[in-house]
């Protein structure tokens, strides 16, 4: 029945999306990238995250990703999300240092970054790791049995390292869904996240969302909007990726007793 | 006297024995027809309408299996008699021709599928999807769309369950043949080779190198196999499997785990609760490639509780109501065609023009109501031709014997 009247809510809200038309300078990010609740949604906890920032210590965040966490194709590359991410949690928590790290690469597969995750990320203890991965698993086609492996393994070192993970899934590209079959990418990743408990960036669908209620609109051709269009993603991404970290780390119970 | 039921029965009845029932089993129409909408629908990425509307959403199989299993099950009763009556040549030969019809169907789909491609790859350069683009690079190369297309390597997503029904259709004169002598020996051989593709992932080679089948045929063949069994006994007065309220209890009981399993997907708020970490250890990757066991034991669940619960000449077949999707169910190859080719016009529209909810609900519907009408004017079509021929030749014999 939620489902119902949010279906309603949500054919106003495309009706006025549309004739919004898209990112105006200014517009207040927090109306114009909103998600139904279930995008944006999750009970797990950040602790390391919560922790440093109660100790005033610095945070480190990785981000391993692939193309389009490294802005491949952006006009500058820190147009991409990671950046923006840092400025979002600066307004959240005034008081808290956040560096980024990004290790993304073009074309970098699951198990490139598994690899990576356990030499270079281990030795920069971050607080947390954002690993966007399944677009280049999914255009080579690589085995769905040893892509979820990949992932477990290195979510498996992650923890073992006492560093916070979000799982980021794959960008909705409508022009190569009907080419590129990432579904089954997509549903192991969540998969994982939920028997593992650990935190999921529904990009897909939240993109899928954006194109529906006229955020975004991916039959733009012309040079500006398609700008304009990448722009509001990555910003928008940056967005919900803080508010959701902002949620975790103040639902998180920080124990008293200090970090050895 | 009460009859025990054994699975041998299964196995040990002939089915020339078997008394042609005298009203037509609607209900392989029905579902068949249902089965092809449903794949459509499953095909537009649309959150609304293939979110609620097709049987994915509630349970770990889909349209995938129930339309290689009626596949089988019907082949069994199309092939079976002709069989018995005419011997294996005469079968044999009108399998293969089934296969060509299928193959020439695959290709003009494959064509159609090219030229959408290499349209949005000209027109769409979007930097923010670049990575996602290489995929189309691929599809452009004229290598993979005439050669490898043609020897059913290289097949784009969404095309893939033709050349799986191609590759069964192709061996099975020898399987129904084997069928018809030694049931139990088809349905071992088929297990065996089912059980080993779970454990060393066989897959017929796709293109480029490396890659595989979408729909591994070693895997999907045991569920061909399962329904041709059944098929080879349709008719009979009593049902194949008959109720026993034990195994309906056992069969309700997983299907409504499958749906907490798979409501858990689209209820973020039971991460973490359910299923619990060593659950989804089990449970997770589920393997639709593969045909993993999980889809196939909820398929065949769904399936019994499915034909226990719709008698075979249940009033409800016969409304109205019914009948579009019966004439589908009918029509299934040209339905089938029809509906894939709607699915990617569909989203090319939905993608180019005008992605909002109420567009996707409207393309959804004109789709169905397309695929309807080819199936009613396939119907009509055949009904004139048959009337027309039975004319001439009522006129040639009259003619004939004055």
């Amino acid at each position: 029945m939620r489902r119902l009247l949010h279906l309603g809510i949500l054919l106003a809200a495309g009706a006025v999306g549309l004739a919004g038309g898209g990112a105006r300078a200014g517009q207040d990010l927090a109306t114009q990238c909103a998600v139904p609740d279930e995008l944006s949604y999750s009970n797990v906890a950040m602790p390391q995250v919560a922790a440093r920032l109660k100790a005033g210590e610095p945070v480190p965040i990785v981000v391993m990703g692939s193309g389009s966490s490294a802005g491949y194709g952006l006009t500058q590359a820190d147009a991409a999300y990671p950046a923006r991410l840092v400025h979002e949690l600066e307004a959240r928590f005034p008081h808290g240092r956040f560096t980024l790290a990004n290790l993304s690469r073009r074309g970098q597969l699951a198990a490139e970054m598994e690899r990576r995750i356990a030499t270079e990320v281990v030795a920069m203890r971050p607080a947390l790791v954002i690993w966007q991965t399944g677009t280049v698993d999914a255009v080579r086609s690589v085995d769905l049995g040893s892509f979820a492996q990949t992932i477990n393994d290195g979510i498996d070192i992650l923890d073992k390292h006492d560093i916070d993970v979000i799982l980021m899934d794959m960008q909705y590209s409508p022009h190569t869904s009907t080419t590129l079959n990432e579904e089954p990418y997509r549903d192991n990743m969540r998969w994982i996240s939920q028997s593992r408990s650990v935190m999921l960036f529904d990009r897909y669908g939240i993109m899928h969302e954006w194109g529906e209620t006229g955020v975004i609109d991916f039959s733009d051709t012309s040079k500006a909007d398609m700008v304009r269009d990448d722009n509001t993603v990555h910003a928008c991404i940056a967005y919900l990726l803080a508010e959701m970290i902002e949620t975790a780390v103040k639902a998180t119970a920080i124990p008293e007793t200090p970090r050895q | 006297m009460r009859r025990t039921w054994s699975f041998k029965r299964l196995f040990s009845v002939d089915p020339a024995d078997l008394a042609p029932s005298a009203q037509r089993d609607l209900r392989l129409d029905f579902f068949r027809g249902l089965a092809l909408i449903f794949i459509f629908l499953d095909h537009i990425p649309s959150n609304v309408v293939n979110n609620w509307l097709t049987v994915r959403n509630y349970g770990f199989s889909d349209a995938a299996e129930i339309f290689i299993f009626i596949s089988g099950y019907s082949a069994a009763i199309a092939y079976g008699g002709t069989m018995r009556r005419a011997g294996f040549p005469l079968a044999a030969a009108q399998i293969l021709r089934r296969c060509w019809q299928l193959y020439v169907a695959h290709i003009f789909i494959f064509m159609i599928f090219t030229a959408q491609i290499a349209y949005v790859a000209a027109r769409f350069n979007n930097p923010l999807f670049a990575e996602e683009m290489q995929i189309i690079e691929l599809v452009n190369d004229p290598q993979s769309t005439l050669v490898q297309g043609l020897l059913l390597k290289f097949r784009p997503v969404n095309l893939d369950i033709l050349p799986l029904y191609i590759v069964l259709l192709l061996v099975f004169p020898v399987v129904l043949w084997a069928l018809e002598r030694w049931p139990a020996w088809v349905i071992a051989i088929s297990a065996f080779l089912y059980g080993f593709t779970q454990a060393t992932h066989i897959n017929f080679p796709g293109y480029p190198p490396g890659e595989v089948w979408f729909f591994n045929p070693f895997a999907w063949q045991f569920l061909f196999v399962i329904g041709a069994l059944l098929g080879r006994v349709h008719g009979s007065p009593q049902p194949a499997v008959p109720p026993r309220p034990w195994l309906l209890a056992v069969a309700g009981a997983y299907l409504l785990f499958a749906l907490a399993v798979v409501l858990s997907w689209h209820l973020p708020r039971l991460q973490g609760h359910f299923p619990p970490p060593w659950l989804g250890a089990i449970l997770y990757p589920i393997n639709k490639t593969n045909l993993d066991p999980l889809r196939l034991s909820h398929f065949l669940a769904l399936a019994y509780v499915t034909v226990t619960l719709v008698r075979p000449h249940t009033a409800f077949l016969r409304w109205r109501v019914c009948r579009p999707i019966l004439r589908c169910g009918q029509q299934s190859l040209y339905v089938f065609c029809v509906g894939i080719l709607l699915s990617f016009t569909s989203h090319f529209f939905l993608v180019e023009v005008d992605d909002s909810l109420g567009m996707q609900v409207l393309v959804s519907a004109a789709g169905v109501a397309i695929m309807i009408g080819l199936a009613y004017l396939i119907a009509w079509y055949r009904r004139a031709s048959q009337t027309a021929a039975a004319a001439r030749q009522g006129r040639a014999q009259m003619a004939g014997g004055e």
